[in-house]
């Protein structure tokens, strides 16, 4: 089993496509934080337009942890669909190669296979992750320096002591893993039902595509259906920046305003991922292999 | 002397995909040591029964035993002792070659030195070839390399579905000695199948004829057919009048019924000439005087003459 | 006809009589806040408005007379409301072009005061107008309610401690109004729509802020380098 899946990470990492995905997410970064740099001040001035009326706000508001945490906002909607291009084609993309059915006459269950090959996919969404961060968090970092973090939400606001942002940058990272995990299994389950790369790989995107939508209009006949999607969920990692406050409204170092919502998203993003892999195992045990 | 052993034995095997019985109660027993021809026209059920001996599709009904051994339940032991080509001898295109026989040689359980890989790429004939990638390849190239993988675990099973699909007149030369090779060098049993009746005919020791899904026949070659005796197709000027003189003469036990018009006779390759001679000698003017492959013949025998094999010969 | 003209008088004398005493007091006041030509100050700032979410900070703040002052966050980033802080009282008093009137007394933190309107002579001062609530006896500034053509209306109340005696405060609280705060979910990202509960919803409109400095430390005449003004 632990060769198997060093057999299909290798696999993964030995094929161009995969750094399509980094390289994207490098160029798309870059091009952020150069913009930022650049014209920071006005997309600040923008935000700040309505605040800026009655208080006097100081300091290096574009530091570091708010250049991330804008990335991350951009990032997250569009890593997914640069997780799919991966793990839907786990399965689909080896039917295609002709490659799957000399795979299946090896002295190893179809259950092990999955599960290595699920395992890969994570340790590459993981990978991706973790360039992500390096690139949004660390990078920038070192580009615009750290200070105490300014985060504009649509009705409060939150300043966040500069001691008190890294961990959070941590759960948040945790939490965007389990997240960007759920859309791995979602693209690996759709990747058993087909036999070429391309649809699996634009089903997962419009499914996510189509979700997102659902969750971000703000419609209120879409708005009981919302926390039954699993797009509603993956962006719970904001959680992690809100802090509470106590009642002189002083806000409390090392807290979270909303914990349980983020263990509930996170326990839903768990049980989609574990229902996708199973649901993926069952169908391809059964599975002729045509191909 | 050492009994022989059932490598493969098929008992009742079914396969319908929807309402297309692509297996129709199929049984076969392949032995140790047979080079083990598998043949049927495109569509017969040769691919549905090979995927069905490598767990690739699960069988309706029946029972499948490898080396003595349910499939069913002893599938890793069991494949663990199988090399197989299946069809198109696809690989991973973004790896080397000697990548992906590395790969396919842990995916089968073993770590091979660097040097037992550059000898079963030798093997083949790619060892100049290792380090580049598979998609720099031709079909076959390919081919080998599928064999090469196929043979890296050192299985004593080997099946080879429809290998010479695609390969050029060398290409297929190449893999029928190697067939021969594997056989006689190297005491590997060898399943494979064709449409290609030439193929089957020049390698194989038993064989199994399936048409539709259904068994047509199965048997020892030398028992289906003699590879010495050719029959011989002949037309003259005035068949009837020949075919008198045949039946009255010394060839009369060599005669054939007659078919389309046709007169067949079956002999040994050396006796052409001599036959020639006679008629000539007879004063019956030949036209044509054409030896034909046995197991063609027989083939259009026992799968009533289809068009594919008409096709095949011309 | 004498008798309109002797009450326009006596009111006239009554009236800036009256405004002479209240002068008085505030240059009194004005007096004593003299004794300090700079300081430096430690202290903990606290940010208390519904919509925001600040942690308690510590600042600097350095004063050089007549009017130079500075609040500086020990790193971070500081929210302030717009020109409020900056104001103090040596500022306020500064300058001899006001007037001064009494408006009566009242009574801040159960001290009794003396309540002065202070109004700017000069045209284009921003403040339009200072109620002061004055300590006669401690010669205190206890409370102001600034209006400016800027930045509203805001009030400081002081409270004093150790360094009454130099009219320096241990804590001031301002309170300013703001406008309601509110950004697009689409522009934030927000897509839950998690309704607030009525109370806490009600509690973000709440329009007054307040930002409270407690000063733990003063350092007083002992020179400030220019730079700490940039």
């Amino acid at each position: 089993m632990f060769s198997l899946i060093q057999i299909e990470t290798y696999k993964i990492f030995r094929r161009p496509r995969t750094y399509i995905a980094f390289a994207a997410i490098t160029s798309l970064i870059v091009l952020i934080q150069f913009g930022l740099k650049v014209d920071g001040k006005s997309y600040l001035d923008f935000m700040l337009n309505d605040l800026s009326t009655t208080l006097q706000i100081e300091g290096n508001i574009m530091n570091g942890y708010l250049v991330c945490y804008v990335m991350l906002q951009l990032l997250l909607v569009h890593v997914p669909l640069l997780i799919a291009l991966i793990a839907a084609d786990m399965i689909s993309g080896e039917a295609n190669m002709g490659t799957l059915r000399l795979l299946l006459t090896k002295p190893f269950s179809r259950t092990q296979l999955m599960l290595s090959k699920f395992i890969a996919s994570t340790i590459y969404t993981l990978l991706l992750l973790i360039w992500l961060a390096f690139l949004a968090l660390f990078v920038s970092m070192w580009i615009f320096g750290t200070d105490d973090m300014f985060l504009m939400k649509s009705s409060y606001v939150v300043l966040l002591k500069e001691n008190d942002v890294f961990w959070r940058y941590i759960g948040a990272f945790v939490f965007a893993a389990l997240a960007m995990t759920t859309v791995a299994a979602l693209g690996f389950l759709l990747s058993v039902f087909a036999e070429n790369s391309i649809g699996p790989i634009v089903a997962t995107m419009s499914v996510i595509i189509f979700f997102t939508i659902l969750s971000t209009l703000n419609i209120p006949i879409f708005n009981t259906v919302k926390p039954y999607l699993f797009t509603t969920h993956m962006i719970s990692w904001k959680e992690f920046f809100d802090i509470q406050v106590n009642d002189a409204n002083e806000a409390i170092n090392g807290s979270i305003q909303n914990l349980p919502k983020i263990l509930q998203s996170a326990a839903i993003l768990l049980i989609h991922i574990v229902v996708f892999v199973w649901a993926a195992i069952w169908v391809f045990r059964k599975k002729d292999i045509l191909s | 002397m050492v009994p022989m052993q059932d490598i493969i034995t098929v008992n009742n095997l079914s396969k319908k995909f929807r309402n297309l019985k692509a297996v129709d109660n199929i049984s076969f027993t392949v032995r140790e040591g047979d080079v083990y021809g598998f043949l049927g026209q495109n569509g017969a059920g040769k691919s549905t029964t090979i995927r069905m001996l490598l767990t690739l599709i699960e069988p309706d009904a029946g029972d499948i035993s490898l080396f003595g051994l349910s499939l069913a339940r002893h599938r890793h032991e069991i494949l663990r002792q199988v090399g197989a080509v299946i069809e198109k001898p696809d690989v991973y295109k973004y790896l080397s070659a000697y990548d992906n026989l590395k790969l396919f040689a842990r995916l089968s359980g073993i770590k091979p030195t660097e040097q037992q890989i550059r000898e079963q790429l030798a093997m083949v004939g790619l060892a100049d070839r290792a380090a580049d990638k598979v998609k720099t390849f031709s079909q076959g190239m390919k081919q080998r390399l599928g064999i090469a993988i196929a043979l890296v675990h050192d299985p004593a099973l080997i099946i080879l579905d429809e290998p010479t699909n695609g390969l050029d007149p060398q290409g297929i030369a190449d893999i029928r000695n190697l067939i021969l090779h594997l056989s006689r060098d190297r005491n590997k049993t060898v399943l494979v199948s064709s449409h290609l009746l030439t193929e089957i005919e020049q390698v194989a020791t038993r064989l199994i004829i399936i048409d539709k899904g259904k068994k047509l026949v199965e048997g020892a070659a030398a028992d289906l057919f003699d590879p010495a005796q050719t029959l011989v197709s002949l037309d003259t000027l005035n068949n009837q009048q020949a075919m008198e003189q045949l039946a009255n003469g010394p060839w009369a036990g060599a005669l054939q019924p007659q078919r389309d018009g046709q007169i067949y006779l079956k002999l040994h390759r050396n006796q052409v000439p001599q036959l020639h001679a006679y008629l000539v000698q007879a004063g019956i003017p030949v036209l044509a005087l054409q030896p034909r492959h046995s197991l063609e013949d027989y083939f259009l025998q026992v799968t009533s003459g289809k068009q594919y094999v008409q096709s095949y010969t011309n | 006809m004498r008798k309109i003209w002797i009450m326009i008088v006596l009111l006239i004398i009554g009236v800036s009589s009256h405004a002479q005493d209240m002068t008085a007091l505030v240059l009194k006041v004005k007096e004593k806040l003299d004794q300090v030509n700079d300081y430096e100050a430690e202290g903990r700032m606290k940010t208390d408005v519904a919509f925001i979410k600040a942690p308690i900070g510590k600042v600097k703040v350095y004063f050089r007379k007549p009017d130079r002052f500075r609040l500086k966050k020990d790193g971070g980033i500081s929210l302030l409301p717009k020109g409020g802080v900056s104001v103090n009282i040596g500022s306020l008093v500064a300058t001899q072009n006001f007037m001064a009137l009494g408006a009566g007394e009242a009574v801040v933190d159960g001290i009794a005061t003396k309540v002065v309107k202070l109004l700017p002579s000069d045209e284009n001062s921003d403040v339009v107008l200072t109620t002061m609530y004055i300590d006669e006896a401690n010669l205190l500034v206890r409370k102001a309610v600034t209006t400016t053509k800027e930045n509203g209306t805001y009030e400081v109340q002081m409270s004093y401690g150790k360094f009454a005696q130099y009219g320096l405060p241990d804590k001031v609280i301002f309170s300013f109004n703001t406008k309601n705060y509110k950004l697009p979910k689409g522009l934030t990202l927000e897509f839950d729509d998690n309704e607030k509960p009525a109370t806490e919803a009600e509690k973000l409109k709440n329009r007054k802020g307040r930002v409270e400095i407690r000063y733990t430390n003063y350092t007083i005449n002992k020179g400030l380098p220019d730079s700490v003004f940039k």
